[in-house]
């Protein structure tokens, strides 16, 4: 049976055409820097987001046979490593703060009003930043991310315009 | 443009967009990979990822997996906190990694590599390897005596239980479904009594496991167990289990994991930064429990209980010096006279007794790698470890991973890599 695929969908991963047997040095491949990237917009910290795609795919290595769909393999992917993202940053604050990071960020290269805005979106909350990520970057619907995320969708609702709320302001 | 949405919110989200594509950017670079999705041969950097994967993978199973104590029959062990090494980058070739392995007798042993099952009856001298039905997604065994082998693997939402009761020449299949996605394995068996817990990965933290246990082998009963943890079956009816989000729980079932009793070990509370050990039981019955009191430097704790945990004392207790964190459990051991107490100590250093006082004392070990994984003495002097070998250059691009056994005989004075079948 053919599958109807949206150019979105290709793009944002929910339906990559490109995967047709799942092969994990292909999904390290295909994935391995889109994950790193949304490790490292939930923690901040490139070491604690390698740490964290590390994990990823100990858990997809584990659990290759749940990927019935590979296909779907990137938004699979993306829901163990936020779900992962943020076990592993609760351990991590038991430890020690790590807000401490977002007071840290630096944009080398980057000047202006663009710095603010990115400098904004880093000190929104992981979750918000994460779900405004999903949603509008990843392009899933609301009830899709919210199942990624792990919360309900009024969560992710309440996330999504409190997390562009902010950055409007930022913009004005 | 999203009929929903004002122009205000248009350029928030080309700004969310524009934030990701820059951390795109920045992730691609961090890994050697422009644009190089469709590649067949992974670019460089991917593939160290795909080995620190790999890496990750057999790390993490051996934070369950790995040497047991003697007289006890399970698999699970503790911590796979391995620090790097400086050791040359070697990641294209991969040798059989050590998942697990126990020394059950002064003769009987077993380990579970990522290639092969293999038995030893004279110490580790020679080996033998096993042929089960298959060995793909293996992670945990126990084995009551050479004859008595449980061997647990992973196939999608089931778990397979192979068993055999003549050494491996004839195996019988059982697959225990699992409530969810199944993660880790454990399993114990005694003479009359298996054991296997499933951890469920779709559970809060990992931290909820299903529990299959039978006594004949072939009729399995299924219960929810309070905890996902290292399991250990002492006698007939009674189960022992550790774990929990922070590996401070300890929990004891008396009826075949029908229900369970939250142990409270004297002196310790609730609120301890403690991680619990793998429990063990000597030769006379004990159940004796190993309890990290982490810190910056980290104390050793030894619990014993001889009526089923009723009661229990201390019988040990060490300040290692070294320093863990929340859900670490140093490797600790305890022979089948339950009078040596081992724990790994610093780099190259174990804190043992042997008289019973709980007197400990410093053993400088040579050959003994920095990095213990685990340990089992089956008496005073004899005793195994398995240790790794793995770390990360260049940012964690270029990896490197082994996972050995080390064998000593002189009270872990000194250590020899077991070289298997």
């Amino acid at each position: 049976m053919e599958t109807v695929v949206k150019p979105d969908e290709i793009r944002l991963g929910r339906f990559d055409s490109s995967v047709t047997a799942v092969d994990i040095g292909d999904l390290a491949v295909q994935h391995g820097a889109l994950l790193l990237a949304f490790a490292h917009a939930i923690t901040q910290d490139w070491a604690e987001a390698e740490d964290v795609v590390q994990s990823t795919f100990e858990i997809a290595l584990r659990n290759i046979d749940q990927l019935r769909e590979p296909r779907a393999a990137r938004a699979w992917l993306v829901r163990i490593e936020s779900r992962e993202a943020f076990r592993l940053r609760r351990r991590i604050r038991s430890l020690v703060s790590i807000d401490v990071h977002a007071e840290e960020l630096r944009y080398d290269g980057e000047m202006g009003a663009s710095v603010d805005i990115r400098r904004a979106i880093s000190r929104l909350p992981p979750r918000t930043r994460a779900a405004l990520l999903v949603h509008h970057y990843f392009g899933l619907s609301v009830e899709e991310t919210a199942a990624t995320l792990g919360v309900s969708h009024n969560t992710v609702k309440t996330q999504l315009r409190e997390g562009l709320a902010k950055i409007r302001e930022e913009l004005r | 443009m999203n009929a929903g949405r004002t122009p205000s919110d248009e350029k928030a989200v080309a700004a969310v967009r524009d934030y990701f594509e820059q951390e795109l950017s920045e992730a691609r670079s961090r890994l050697r990979a422009p644009s190089r999705a469709t590649r067949r041969t992974a670019p460089r950097g991917i593939q160290s990822l795909v080995i620190l994967a790999f890496v990750a993978l057999v790390a993490a199973m051996g934070i369950r997996l790995g040497v047991l104590p003697p007289g006890t029959s399970g698999t699970q062990v503790s911590g796979a906190n391995g620090t790097p090494a400086g050791s040359p980058v070697q990641s294209t070739a991969i040798d059989p990694y050590v998942l697990g392995a126990a020394r059950v007798s002064s003769t009987f042993g077993w380990v579970l590599t990522s290639k092969n099952l293999e038995v030893t009856n004279d110490g580790g001298h020679s080996w033998q390897g096993l042929t089960p039905p298959s060995l793909e997604g293996a992670t945990a065994v126990a084995a009551v005596d050479p004859n008595h082998l449980v061997l647990g693997r992973l196939s999608g939402l089931n778990v397979l239980v192979d068993q055999t009761a003549d050494g491996g020449a004839t195996w019988h299949e059982t697959t225990l479904p699992s409530s969810g996605q199944p993660g880790q394995l454990f399993i114990a068996a005694s003479t009359s009594l298996t054991a296997v817990l499933v951890q469920q990965t779709t559970s809060a933290n990992f931290s909820v496991g299903d529990l299959f246990t039978t006594t004949d082998g072939s009729a399995w009963q299924k219960v929810a167990a309070p905890v996902a943890g290292v399991i250990v079956v002492t006698g007939a009816n009674d189960l022992w289990l550790a774990g929990g989000t922070a590996q401070d729980q300890l929990w004891h079932s008396a009826d075949r994991g029908t229900t369970w009793t939250a142990v409270k070990l004297p002196g310790l509370s609730a609120s301890s930064a403690m991680s619990i050990g793998n429990p063990t039981h000597d030769g006379s019955g004990r159940i004796v429990v190993p309890v990290t009191l982490n810190g910056a430097t980290s104390q050793e704790l030894f619990f014993a209980s001889s009526n089923n945990g009723l009661s229990w004392s201390k019988i040990g207790a060490v300040t290692v010096g070294v320093q863990t964190g929340p859900g670490v459990a140093l490797p600790a051991a305890v022979d089948r006279d339950g009078t040596a107490l081992v724990v790994s100590g610093a780099p190259g250093q174990l804190m043992t007794t042997s008289n019973a006082t709980g007197t400990f004392a410093t053993v400088n070990s040579a050959g003994l790698p920095s990095t213990v994984t685990a340990m089992t003495f089956v008496t005073a002097l004899d005793g195994w470890a398995i240790v790794e070998d793995h770390g990360c250059l260049n940012g964690k691009l270029e990896c490197y991973s082994h996972r050995y056994l080390v064998a000593t005989s002189d009270g872990g004075r000194t250590w020899a890599k077991l070289n298997l079948g």
